[in-house]
């Protein structure tokens, strides 16, 4: 005969015991994301909440004592503690791992969760390093959770200018299109990132700045020339001090374009203005002589007018090269490491040896890059995208995150600097993990050195060449114009930037004959009366005929004048690629540009392309840059291209 | 008392507690079930009112066809306006922002145009609602593009455009030219052509595909892999790479791009994409390139002198299916609206339009047929052959942690003659998981 059920009361306890049996196995696991593991803990809990009650009430009840009614209630609620005493116990100790080896079922019957995807928008100088963060972070979260990331991180790169005016708009379209709109953005510098940007529109609601990591700017030395010229001091000197020593020991100078790169925005604050007195900039006639020593400089090592990148990309390919360059400490570390350098640099494959790497000196008044972490949030952010976010910020502070950002060359916080920022790679790692910092410049400062910085630069004399074979007159899908039509309105609005004391000239090719026909001949930039010249020439043009590429680039070099200490020298050439005249090969034309120190920069349009070694080989090897452009965005192209060169009034 | 009546005599006297429980249980399965199937129903005739959002790729096609099929659109529903939002960037880009718009907490988006391998993912994620067409509705596509729309055994989107590959050889060259059969064939046909051709003429190579470490160079492996008769993923979704014939595909890729005379493969195709193919293959530096039809808008010379004269047939093996496909997003309040818009995207008509205009290829066989489709694209047939015998890349919804696993692997072959990485079957399987190796 069954022995009587028990009591209500106690039943009543079970019940609770096996309701809290349930919470506690789903806070300690976490919610069942799918109904694999919502049977897994209905069918655990229940599990419990049995095996607890039938130790309870094994064997038969007692029977009621009625002369002990209190004896009675206070061993129900004893036992009852007692069971979920147990029940939580069990929990506590079994349930993470509980929840690990449910993890590793599910893994293993269903496949991974999908990782939550991470917009992660740099630098252009930064996105290289910045990819292989991103990677260790994935990888580390698979380690965590059976191989499964946690994660999927995209990293791609905009101007953190430009980057800072779209997030101020709510990150409008461009160009009719919607480019990913990021989840964290990391800028190089809080000189960019700004609280300010929370609540700039009711679509971005929210924005954490995090500090992890700092660089400080350095004055990088060919290790030949500091071994034999300078003491044992690499960090004492102001930024004056430094490029007089290298006038007088007779270093080149180069330093990244301050209008592309953060780097060399920062630098030219750090010349012209006194760490005691930031807002008052240096006479016209000291920031001149600072500019011709850059740009002879520049000229003699042909480094292209660029990013901090681009200037150690020109260093490596010109080999041994007694110019000192302007860059960042982790970028410097990272070219003596032979790290790939983003765009066409790839790795070098191995370190450089010793007595060829660059070596710093620091600044006494030098700017940081204090590399921020910025978590942005839209109104539409998830849950999940907002903990994605938060969780690569906090790995970024943890010790495996401060290692990874050490193996990139930079110095974390709390944290002992070690290799690769070492004397190996040219470093002087006793400065501590954040030397000594000038305070960031204000924006109105900045602005008001670079309007000195473009008064005091040498001017520019620009011939641009513009192809105008057949394959020119093409319609441009989407467009009411053709490809030609579209590179003229991108040449009426580069212009614009040039300065009053520049000059442009404007070919096309083919010539009707010859290679090449002046539309309007090399003069002055300044007046409209030539600007109006060159739009009514242009409107002129009627595509046809061969491309005489090669040619044409000649007689523009020979006809440009060479670069010299008032002025710069470059050829700006837009084609589509088709050169039907294959006589004159790259080798000669980019030696001649060399020996002139003529720039060559080309805009690659339609089919044409900077992979071909031709193309890029010309223009990297004079100083200058192959781009590659859709047709319909050549204009943006030219009109970037002639901004971040010539800058504007 | 029997244990069945002791029984239910507990359960009698508890049956307040199982009682609520029981209750609860019936008011929520019928809650869901009602909301499901006998309310929230897509494809019921009644249009919502209300812009419908088309968030896909840029309008690449000649003259933006798909952007004027919405107009079209517009201009006869006036009540449920289409808006075509269009993502700039490369593939990445549009990845990684399509899938963070489906993750968002809100979402205006009511149709996503996918590539095809991103289906599964959407599908499996719960991104994308099953498409609710009758098999009626489905008459007239091609099969191979249909099928790139399901999943699981769903049909989850409907196909906007197709794609396959092509194989461009220059006719000028290439003297009494038949579509290879295979590669053996194709490399006998570069040498023997490189023989006739004199020295002052000779392209710099025989042949070149997209072999950047991007999606392209999944594309080419994996025809190059089919091409010689092996495969990556079986139907059954098991990873079969380690067979002769795929090592064959990946070791004749490898020995092309090795240093030969006659150059067999460009040895600068490891950083093409689709762009620099065409520009060298325009440049007369080729005698063979694999590209998508859209290449040939690129190649089209008629306003300068011809430097080349080209044709195209099928490739040596069976291409890669491409294409993008038409899917309703979960979270949409306009699903009726959605499906019709879908629809009307995807007909006859209007994929007619897509490929004779727009240079899309059609989804719909009966436009291969069409005369003046066949005057402007003497190709066409050409192309629905390649069509009716591509393959769609592995099918799973971890495609893109798969594609990534098995381009490292790609690349660490031809840096050493083609031979497979000895993990890379287990690399793939984990891939395919969504595992990171």
């Amino acid at each position: 005969m069954p022995a009587d059920p028990p009591p209500p009361l106690k039943r009543a306890l079970y019940l609770f015991a096996g309701v809290l049996a349930t919470v506690a196995v789903t806070i300690s696991t976490g919610t069942p994301s799918n109904p694999f593991r919502w049977v897994a803990l209905i069918i655990g809990a229940v599990i419990l909440v049995f095996s607890t009650t039938g130790f309870v009430s094994a064997g038969k009840p007692r029977p009621k004592d009625p002369a002990r009614p209190r004896f009675r209630i206070r061993r129900t609620v004893v036992l009852g503690g007692l069971a979920v005493l147990i029940t939580g116990t069990l929990v506590w100790a079994v349930g993470p791992r509980a929840g690990g080896w449910a993890e590793a079922t599910d893994v293993w019957w269903s496949g991974c969760d999908h990782p939550t995807m991470l917009r992660v928008l740099a630098t252009p100088e930064g996105v290289e390093p910045i990819r292989y963060l991103a990677d260790e972070y994935q990888r580390h979260t698979a380690r965590d959770h059976h191989g499964c990331p946690a994660v999927r991180m995209h990293v791609y790169a905009e101007p953190p200018d430009e980057a800072r005016e779209r997030l101020l708009n709510g990150w409008p379209n461009v160009d009719g299109g919607a480019y990913p709109r990021p989840d964290l953005w990391l800028p190089d510098s809080t000189l960019y990132a700004s609280e300010a940007l929370a609540g700039s529109t009711d679509r971005l609601v929210g924005v954490t700045t995090t500090v992890v990591a700092s660089s400080a700017i350095v004055l990088a030395v060919p290790a030949g020339a500091a071994a034999r010229e300078v003491d044992g001091a690499r960090h004492g000197r102001t930024w004056s001090e430094l490029i007089a020593m290298a006038d007088e020991r007779g270093w080149g100078l180069a330093r990244p374009d301050p209008v592309a790169s953060t780097v060399g925005r920062l630098a030219t604050v750090a010349l012209y203005t006194d760490e005691g007195h930031p807002d008052r900039i240096a006479p016209i006639a000291r920031t001149r002589a600072v500019e011709q020593q850059l740009a002879r400089g520049l000229d003699a090592g042909h480094y292209p007018p660029g990013t901090e990148s681009s200037l150690l990309c020109q260093h490596r390919r010109e080999g041994t090269s007694p110019t000192a360059v302007i860059v960042t400490e982790q970028a410097m570390v990272r070219f003596n490491q032979g790290a790939g350098l983003g765009g066409r640099c790839a790795s070098a494959g191995t370190p450089l040896p010793e007595e060829q790497i660059l070596t710093a000196f620091y600044p006494s008044d030098t700017f940081t890059l204090d590399h921020p972490v910025v978590a942005i949030r839209w109104a539409d952010t998830s849950p999940a995208q907002r903990a994605a976010a938060d969780g690569f910020t906090a790995w970024l502070k943890s010790s495996g995150g401060r290692s990874v950002l050490l193996s990139l060359g930079l110095r974390p916080q709390r944290t002992t600097i070690s290799e690769p920022v070492s004397q190996r790679f040219g470093a002087v790692p006793g400065l501590g993990a954040t030397p000594k910092a000038r305070a960031l410049p204000a924006e109105p400062a900045v602005e008001a050195v670079l309007a000195a910085q473009r008064r005091a630069v040498r001017h520019s004399r620009v011939l641009l060449m513009l192809d105008a074979s057949g394959s020119m007159g093409l319609a441009v899908p989407g467009a009411s114009t053709t490809r030609f039509g579209v590179a003229a309105a991108g040449v009426q609005s580069a212009l614009s930037y040039l300065g009053e004391r520049d000059e442009f000239g404007l070919w096309v090719y083919p010539g009707a004959p010859g290679a090449v026909r002046s539309l309007v001949p090399i003069g002055p930039a300044s007046p409209p009366a030539r600007r109006d010249a060159a739009a009514h020439a242009l409107a002129t043009v009627r595509p046809g005929g061969p491309t005489p590429l090669r040619p044409a680039v000649q007689q523009a070099v020979r006809a440009v004048g060479a670069s010299d200490d008032t002025r710069s020298a470059a050829v700006v050439i837009l084609t589509d690629g088709q050169d039907q005249d294959a006589a004159l090969t790259e080798g000669p034309l980019r030696e001649e540009a060399r020996d002139r120190r003529v720039r060559v920069f080309v805009l690659a349009v339609g089919a044409a392309s900077c992979a071909r070694q031709g193309l890029a080989d010309l223009a990297d090897g004079t100083g200058g840059a192959c781009f590659d452009a859709e047709v319909r965005g050549t204009d943006k192209v030219l009109e970037d291209l002639f901004r971040s060169l010539w800058g504007g009034p | 008392m029997s244990r069945i009546g002791w029984a239910w005599g507990g359960v009698r006297r508890a049956w307040g507690w199982s009682g609520f429980a029981a209750g609860l249980a019936a008011g929520t399965v019928f809650a869901v079930v009602g909301a499901n199937y006998l309310i929230d129903r897509p494809g019921r005739e009644a249009l919502e009112e209300g812009t419908i959002v088309i968030l896909s790729s840029f309008d690449e096609s000649i003259g933006e066809q798909q952007l004027a099929l919405v107009r079209q659109w517009n201009a006869t529903h006036p009540e449920h306006k289409a808006e075509f939002r269009a993502l700039q960037g490369v593939a990445d880009d549009h990845y990684s922002e399509i899938v963070g718009q489906a993750e968002a907490s809100s979402s205006d988006v009511d149709i996503f145009s996918l590539d095809v391998p991103w289906v599964a993912e959407f599908a499996d994620r719960g991104f994308i609602r099953e498409m609710p067409v009758s098999g009626e509705e489905l008459e007239g596509f091609l099969a191979q593009p249909l099928e790139t729309c399901r999943w699981g055994g769903k049909l989850w989107a409907l196909p906007f455009y197709t794609n396959a590959g092509l194989l461009y050889y220059r006719s000028d060259l290439v003297g009494d030219f038949q579509p290879p059969t295979g590669w053996p064939q194709l490399t006998s046909d570069i040498t023997k052509a490189f023989d006739a051709i004199p020295d002052d003429r000779q392209p710099a190579a025989g042949y070149a595909g997209q072999l950047a470490d991007y999606e392209g160079l999944t594309v080419n492996a994996l025809e190059a892999i089919w091409a010689e008769g092996g495969d990556v993923v079986d139907h059954g979704g098991n990873v079969v790479i380690d067979s002769p014939e795929a090592r064959a595909g990946l070791r004749r890729l490898a020995t092309g791009l090795a240093q030969t005379n006659p150059q067999v493969i460009d040895r600068d195709a490891r950083t093409y994409h689709e762009a620099e193919t065409t520009q060298t293959f325009r440049e007369g530096r080729l005698l063979f390139m694999r590209n998508w039809p859209l290449a040939l808008r690129d190649l089209d010379t008629t306003t300068e002198n011809k430097t080349i004269e080209y044709d195209v047939v099928p490739l040596p093996g069976p291409s890669v299916l491409g294409g993008q496909n038409l899917a309703i997003a979960s979270s949409t309040d306009q699903p009726a609206a959605a499906k019709a818009l879908i629809q009307f995207l995807t007909s006859p008509r209007s994929q007619q339009i897509l490929f004779e205009r727009g240079g899309f290829a059609a989804t719909r066989e009966l436009v291969y047929h069409d005369d003046s489709v066949n005057q402007r694209y003497p190709y066409a047939k050409t192309l629905l052959s390649a069509l009716r015998v591509a393959r769609p890349r592995p099918v799973t919804p971890h495609y893109a942690q798969f594609s990534r696993t098995f381009r490292q692997g790609v690349n660490e072959a031809l840096d050493n003659d083609g031979e497979l990485p000895d993990d890379f079957t287990s690399r793939l399987e984990a891939a395919l998981d969504g595992r990171v190796p």
